[in-house]
């Protein structure tokens, strides 16, 4: 901006619906339908890293922060699939941890057979989808998810846990090393990874039929199916690709502590779906963004370690982790316009 | 019933707006006791804003309400109770699985804290005698048919010992019959001095029960009149805000081959098999009341309820339709007549509902083009005469009437042979609907042919080019509509 000399053609650009008028406000309740819900979720987050580095030292030091980041990027990994399947009005899947494990033990394993990291992490992943799409499988013939998924949960632990008696898959190579560990521009390639998911997801999400498909299905499922829309694929799709995304976590895990474990990622469940609602996502469907639950991530992940490096227990931190879901659902309802909805 | 009694409830200078969009404007009204004012005006005028200020639902955000000469607040449902106002909603909010009697009390403090079933029911029992209804209080309420739970609805608001109660369009889901029903505890409920708000698109209604009416438009509140004073057109020129010239528009001659042949269909809901057939620019009316079997007969021809026996057949080609995605598949779009439940994605923006449909013509090779779908929605909203400067509000914001067009509408994306609609105008006023005849009009014209199922004859008389009539689930006979006149309709759809 240069000077008073262009107000008035802005005006007049403002009054003409362009192209900006996608993108800019309206008016306050444009500006609350759009994008209130996100800058809470980012003031939010500042909030946390601000109060958290005033009052902890080392929590602004750079090996916390690495850390932070490391796991944000795990959590916020598994929680962008985990937003497709509450976008589409399938709530959750409890079974994202065990996906997780089931894929850390298998990367684990399949580098000590010898496949090579190519190989093993295709083929990880290939059985990560694999089996979220058998979970999507049964909900799309009628199957409750919740109940799908607790039963998948077990299941999948269950397998993995007989063959290694639940004991470590050591990985004795260092061929895989770099996945885990690798580092550019000071950030550690987990977030690299989830930056660029992010981008991914949120475009599938908004500029693909795939998405708007999954939006309409939870938005109104009965009007979505009369609509002629494929709910069977979706629940099917989306239950790929949060397992897809559960797979991606455990490689990363399995990489960089160079084990696979059947307690990889024990309670990783609750705090994924928490990313996801603190996000914003509306919980029973049709309403939300990859970006939030980004941020949902991020913050859910920096107040633990906040927690954490203030020495507070686990009962203490799992404390703080409900409130905040509790205060962000909350908080979300209300910018939606509470009660008159 | 008294015309002249004192005030009872006096509301001055209402406004309400959500956002930019204004539901309500500087609004007044006066109801006196014991007196049935009906309240009426299109859709979005402000009908149901106003009722959802005053039961507590909605916080208005100026104006002062008086009850018995006293201010009150209203801020909150409690409070609305305590000032002695109750509402019937639109949607019955029975509970199913309680049984009559617990529904009849649902939320009443009760004078004992212990209460046994036959106490309970003896209690409920004297509600429902002053609404006249005689049913087992024991039974569950989600086993009564639809008008009975509407009755047992008022019932409940009775046993508050409110001295107003406002009934949101009680007969919009009811049969003739039902309909009688209720009037008469209208009449009853006024006749024991309370005072009574009846929201009705109705117009006969209106001057069969009401004492005075008031008229809302664009969210303002117009002087209420004496119904004695003023005649069906007047009013509906005050709804509008100018006369209506035509409700219905003209037929046309060019009718083409038979596009879609229903044989010997079997379905839940239909008691003998059903054969019929719809031609191209045809508008094809099945008329008959609630339980007659015209809504099943869509639903089994568009794959949402299945069916057991029969052919359908389009264009003269044998088609499977098990699923609405396979009927669409074969050129057959149905609207339900419940857009709430299947209609629409309320919390999503208009141009999304109208392109969900046909969603591929906007996602070439799967990927969202945003100016194809600006472009698709614009022109399918000016084919159902929808307002283009609203594409993007949420259709939770929108009336009734502009809820039912984006309905419609969005099934005009996927370029269909044949629109079957269940009770088009279920909810929508007067102005709207005849825009939404118009639209249906000129779709047939255009090539579509279109069954509509209604169980209101002046629309089978006045937008149908054929009518077959239906009565329990049984075709009784069928019609050119410009031959058939109204008693006969009646006659066939209630024996």
């Amino acid at each position: 901006m240069s000077g008073r000399g262009n107000l008035s053609e802005e005006a007049a650009r403002a009054s003409v619906p362009g192209r900006w008028s996608n993108v800019l406000p309206q008016s306050w309740s444009d500006y609350r339908s759009r994008y209130l819900i996100p800058t809470i979720s980012f003031l939010a987050v500042v909030a946390v890293l601000v109060v958290g580095g005033i009052t902890t030292p080392g929590f602004i030091s750079q090996t916390n922060l690495l850390n932070t980041v490391r796991v944000a990027a795990l959590t916020g990994i598994m929680a962008l699939g985990m937003t497709f399947i509450t976008m589409s009005g399938s709530f959750f899947s409890l079974s994202s941890a065990q996906t997780g494990a089931l894929s850390a033990i298998s990367f684990a394993a399949m580098l000590g057979w010898g496949w090579g990291w190519p190989l093993s992490l295709l083929a990880t992943l290939l059985i990560a989808a694999s089996v979220g799409a058998v979970q999507g499988g049964f909900v799309a013939i009628g199957a409750n998810p919740v109940v799908i998924t607790i039963a998948a949960a077990a299941a999948i632990i269950g397998v993995p846990a007989i063959i290694t008696g639940s004991r470590a898959v050591i990985i004795r190579t260092d061929e895989a090393e770099w996945i885990g560990r690798s580092v550019f521009f000071g950030i550690p390639i987990q977030s690299w990874t989830f930056l660029a998911l992010v981008v991914v997801a949120q475009f599938v999400l908004v500029r693909t039929r795939f998405g708007r498909a999954v939006t309409l299905a939870g938005a109104n499922r009965a009007a979505a199916r009369a609509a002629g829309l494929p709910i069977p694929m979706i629940e099917v799709l989306t239950f790929t690709l949060a397992a897809l995304s559960a797979g991606i976590a455990g490689v990363f895990v399995a990489a960089q502590f160079k084990r696979g474990l059947v307690t990889t990622f024990e309670e990783t469940t609750l705090p994924v779906i928490a990313a996801v609602l603190i996000g914003g996502t509306a919980i029973q469907g049709g309403d939300g963004s990859m970006i939030r639950t980004a941020f949902g991530a991020v913050f859910i992940v920096a107040i633990d370690s906040l927690l954490v490096l203030r020495g507070y227990g686990t009962g203490v931190r799992s404390l703080v982790g409900g409130l905040a879901v509790v205060a962000g659902v909350s908080l979300f309802w209300l910018a939606r316009g509470g009660r008159q909805r | 019933m008294s015309t002249n009694g004192k005030v009872r409830l006096w509301a001055e200078g209402l406004s309400k707006s959500f956002g930019e969009v204004v539901a309500l404007e500087n609004a007044d009204f006066n109801l006196r006791a014991g007196e049935i004012m009906a309240l009426v005006g299109e859709n979005g005028a402000g009908k149901s804003t106003f009722v959802k200020i005053l039961c507590g639902i909605y916080r208005r955000d100026s104006g002062v309400v008086w009850v018995e000469g006293e201010t009150v607040d209203l801020g909150a449902s409690g409070r609305a109770e305590k000032a002695g106002i109750a509402v019937v909603q639109q949607e019955l909010s029975v509970v199913p699985t309680l049984s009559v009697a617990e529904n009849t009390l649902l939320g009443q403090p009760s004078e004992r804290f212990l209460m046994s079933k036959r106490q309970m029911a003896k209690q409920a029992q004297a509600y429902l005698e002053t609404v006249d209804l005689d049913v087992d209080p024991n039974r569950p309420a989600g086993e009564l048919p639809l008008a009975e739970q509407q009755m047992l609805e008022i019932a409940r608001v009775v046993s508050r010992d409110a001295g107003i109660i406002l009934l949101d369009e009680p007969t919009a889901a009811l049969s003739d019959d039902d309909i009688a029903r209720v009037k008469k505890v209208v009449l009853n409920l006024a006749a024991d001095g309370r005072s009574v708000v009846y929201i009705t698109h109705r117009l006969g209604e209106v001057f069969d029960l009401a004492d005075r009416v008031t008229v809302f438009r664009d969210g303002r509140s117009q002087e209420p009149v004496d119904v004695a004073g003023i005649d069906n057109e007047e009013l509906i020129t005050r709804m509008l805000g100018r006369p209506l010239v035509q409700m219905f528009p003209p037929r046309s001659s060019g009718i083409g081959d038979t596009v879609l042949e229903i044989r010997d269909l079997q379905t839940q809901g239909v008691n003998a098999p059903v054969s019929l057939q719809v031609r191209k620019g045809e508008i094809l009316g099945l008329a008959g009341q609630l339980g007659s079997g015209i809504s099943a007969i869509l639903r089994g021809v568009s794959g949402t309820q299945p069916v057991q026996s029969g052919v359908i057949e389009v264009e003269g080609a044998p088609c499977e339709m098990r699923t609405p995605a396979e009927a669409q598949a074969n050129g057959v779009a149905y609207c339900s007549g419940d857009r709430k439940h299947d209609g629409f994605f309320s919390s999503r923006r208009v141009t999304e509902n109208f392109t969900a449909p046909g969603i591929k013509r906007v996602t070439p090779m799967g990927f969202l083009r945003r100016r194809t779908e600006r472009q698709l929605s614009s022109t399918l909203a000016s084919l159902v005469s929808f307002d283009r400067g609203r594409l993007r509000h949420r259709v939770e914001t929108l009336s009734g009437g502009n809820q039912q067009k984006v309905t419609v509408g969005k099934w005009l994306g996927v370029r269909p042979l044949v629109l079957l609609i269940d009770e088009p105008t279920r909810g929508v006023d007067v102005g709207a609907r005849a825009e939404i005849y118009r639209s249906l009009r000129e779709l047939a014209d255009g090539g579509l042919a279109v069954i509509f199922a209604s169980s209101e004859m002046h629309e089978i008389q006045g937008l149908a080019d054929s009518v077959v009539t239906f009565f329990r689930g049984r075709a009784v006979s069928s019609y050119r509509a410009d031959e058939v006149d109204h008693p006969a309709l009646i006659r066939d759809i209630t024996r």
